[in-house]
């Protein structure tokens, strides 16, 4: 609680540290409380992204309070949050930052889980990165397979090294929204959920917590070997249609965020990605069925 | 007088001397640099250099991203010239091209890394009608109306009738913005500058690249000197850092040609730009080491300002160029943000219209409009 106050606090999301400093004691309850879990980086450990949230003037701290997110930039993106959405102005700022100024990665907005071998067995770690626009459930799906033995490595970023084609975690708090939060708690419980942040732009949102396994294993990076887009639909029995060749290739390159930052390694990286991963559209009915979908696409891959 | 930060100031001129830092302290100085708009730059230094980065980890993360940052900009510059050319193919028309975009054309140094977001050219006066309804015609069209918003009226005259440049055009596909200037200070500034003896002076670009071919740009005299007007008379000076560092290299890229700093001295005086070529030569040495000459530093004496004034730009300049760290508190350098952003509007145009102009912006801002 000092170290936030006095902006001092650094924590490690996967590859990426991040200072953090606010005042304003909602939100760093709210922080402490969904953030609980993640490593803190020490001193010898390189920052790259800062960031304060506080309220926009002395008088908005009191009265009708109104939070702002702050990274220091000449001409600041963010627009001021409700008090009690201090959180939610946190999250964009962090997300805002890692989306515009890591392009040492590609970026794909994507949920990301991956699978770990088992103890004693050889092996690299597995990735499945979940696509799509927004709203078609790919957070909802990565929060559930996150829960089902799957290691969650991100629910709004993959970040992928255009080096070696390996995706790196970013493991963040999922964030929930409406309908799902419901789905979601009856299955995990109440226990691993923030407290919920009511009347947001996208309606009620929840924090569902990164499981503890994602952090401890924060730094591993995995092999990218099936990419999703997933779309959940009333009803559905199941269904998937595999994208190959160039259509595979204009789906990862919609799917990315900083394809022309990057530049040139973008392009021979996704071309890279095109010949090696499969690419299905997976149409799902439930969140179990869709787990095991995405099990039985994982064992046909290897 | 307060200096640059001094680990920014070390990663601009001597970046070979930053390699055994802790991580804390390259976490700050990345920092500075980033809100400096100079990461890129350092990037490409650091990159250019034999011996490997030291062993932190991120760092290196850091700096790629930075690299291609300041790689894709320059791409984006390149491209951006050869699609303007490509309008005015058939016309016989002299297109300067101005700041970031005369750099990149004239492989002046501070190219390297170097962030734009706009494309800048200049055309006589009496081309501008010209040039901006085929500008129009290929798909550019006014930012205003981009941004969806009733072209205000007040902004559109300003422009036109008090300003050294149109409104500034945005291409409907690429999102890219550009100035079309007919000279480089605006008419009702204190100071200006005769704008057919800067298009009579601008040089060919000696190049057959696509993107190059066919374009002027300033002589090397008025190249500097556009930039230190922009910076020390026509901006606000805050945030004006990569300015400086451009003006640094150009003093040691061109200083290095026969008689160039007797070719300034003088081209400042028949311009009347002599009081922010003192400012630019002093700040630019004191600040950044850059090499200018004890003889040229002499001769831009006798455009000094006063002593009080000397003083009080010594105080506040030196502040608002440096950025700040996050976490640190800050107050001085805002302060001589604000003096300085007074002082430049004070210099653009008379007292009385100045008046107007920032009555009307006050009443915008109450009324809550976004003002330009």
């Amino acid at each position: 609680m000092r170290d936030l106050n006095r902006g001092t606090l650094k924590f490690k999301v996967g590859p990426l540290v991040a200072r953090i400093g606010t005042s304003y004691p909602l939100l760093q309850r709210d922080f402490l409380d969904i953030y609980s879990g993640y490593p803190l980086a020490g001193p010898e450990e390189f920052v790259h992204f800062n960031l304060k949230v506080d309220p926009v003037s002395l008088l908005r701290r009191w009265f009708r309070p109104k939070i702002i997110a702050d990274g220091g930039f000449i001409a600041s993106p963010f627009v001021p949050l409700r008090g009690d959405l201090a959180i939610l102005a946190l999250e964009m700022g962090l997300n805002w930052q890692v989306g515009t100024r890591s392009d040492q990665f590609l970026i794909f907005h994507s949920g990301v889980v991956a699978r770990d071998p088992e103890p004693g067995e050889e092996g690299p770690s597995r990735a499945v990165l979940m696509a799509g626009e927004s709203g078609a459930g790919k957070s909802t799906l990565t929060a559930g397979l996150a829960y089902s033995g799957w290691r969650l490595f991100s629910d709004e970023f993959g970040l992928l090294d255009t080096a070696d084609l390996q995706l790196y975690p970013y493991p963040r708090p999922v964030s929930l929204k409406n309908e799902s939060i419901e789905v979601m708690m009856a299955r995990l419980g109440e226990d691993v959920f923030s407290r919920p942040f009511l009347d947001t732009l996208k309606g009620t949102i929840r924090y569902l917590k990164a499981p503890a396994e994602s952090l401890i294993n924060g730094h591993k990076p995995a092999r990218l070997d099936l990419v999703l887009f997933p779309r959940y639909v009333e009803g559905s029995s199941g269904e998937i249609n595999e994208f190959t060749g160039a259509e595979a290739f204009a789906m990862l390159r919609g799917a990315s965020v900083n394809c022309d930052r990057v530049g040139r390694a973008a392009f021979d990286a996704l071309s890279a990605l095109t010949e090696r991963c499969k690419v299905y559209g997976l149409q799902y009915g439930s969140m179990d069925m869709a787990i095991g979908m995405v099990e039985a696409l994982m064992d046909d891959v290897s | 007088m307060k200096s640059l930060p001094e680990d920014l100031k070390t990663l601009l001129v001597a970046p070979d001397s930053a390699r055994d830092w802790s991580a804390e302290r390259w976490s700050r100085a990345t920092y500075l640099a980033q809100s400096g708009a100079v990461l890129s730059r350092v990037a490409v230094d650091l990159a250019a250099q034999d011996r490997s980065l030291p062993p932190i980890a991120g760092l290196d993360g850091c700096l790629l991203s930075a690299l291609r940052n300041g790689e894709r900009s320059q791409a984006r510059l390149a491209w951006e010239m050869d699609r303007i050319r490509r309008v005015f193919w058939d016309r016989d028309l002299k297109i300067v091209l101005l700041k970031g975009a005369a750099y990149l054309a004239a492989d002046v140094p501070c190219t390297r890394g170097r962030l734009s977001s706009d494309i800048d050219i200049m055309v006589a006066k009496d081309e501008l009608a010209n040039v901006e309804a085929a500008l129009l015609d290929a798909g550019w069209v006014s930012a205003k109306e981009m941004q969806g918003e009733e072209s205000g009226d007040y902004d559109d005259l300003y422009y036109r009738r008090w300003m050294h440049e149109l409104p500034p055009l945005v291409n409907s596909e690429r999102k890219t913005v550009i100035d079309v200037h007919h000279t480089i200070l605006p008419p009702t500034g204190r100071v200006t500058a005769d704008a057919a003896e800067l298009l009579d002076q601008a040089v060919p670009v000696e190049s057959d690249a696509h993107d190059r071919k066919g374009y002027f740009v300033l002589c090397d005299t008025d190249m500097f000197l556009h930039s230190v007007v922009h910076l020390f008379q026509d901006g606000e000076i805050r945030g004006g850092l990569r300015d400086l560092v451009d003006q640094t290299d150009m003093i040691a890229h061109f200083g290095a040609r026969p008689d160039f700093w007797e070719r300034l001295i003088a081209r400042a005086e028949v311009l009347g730009l002599g009081r922010p070529l003192y400012y630019s030569l002093r700040y630019s040495s004191r600040l950044l080491d850059a090499s200018v000459p004890a003889r040229a530093l002499t001769a831009a004496r006798r455009f000094a300002p006063p002593l009080p004034v000397r003083m009080m730009m010594d105080l506040l300049v030196p502040r608002a160029l440096s950025p700040a760290y996050l976490f640190d508190s800050n107050r001085g350098a805002g302060l001589a943000g604000e003096l300085l952003y007074i002082r430049s509007h004070w210099l653009r145009m008379p007292p009385l219209m100045l008046t107007r102009h920032l009555a009307i912006k006050a009443w915008r801002r109450i009324g809550g409009e976004k003002t330009a």
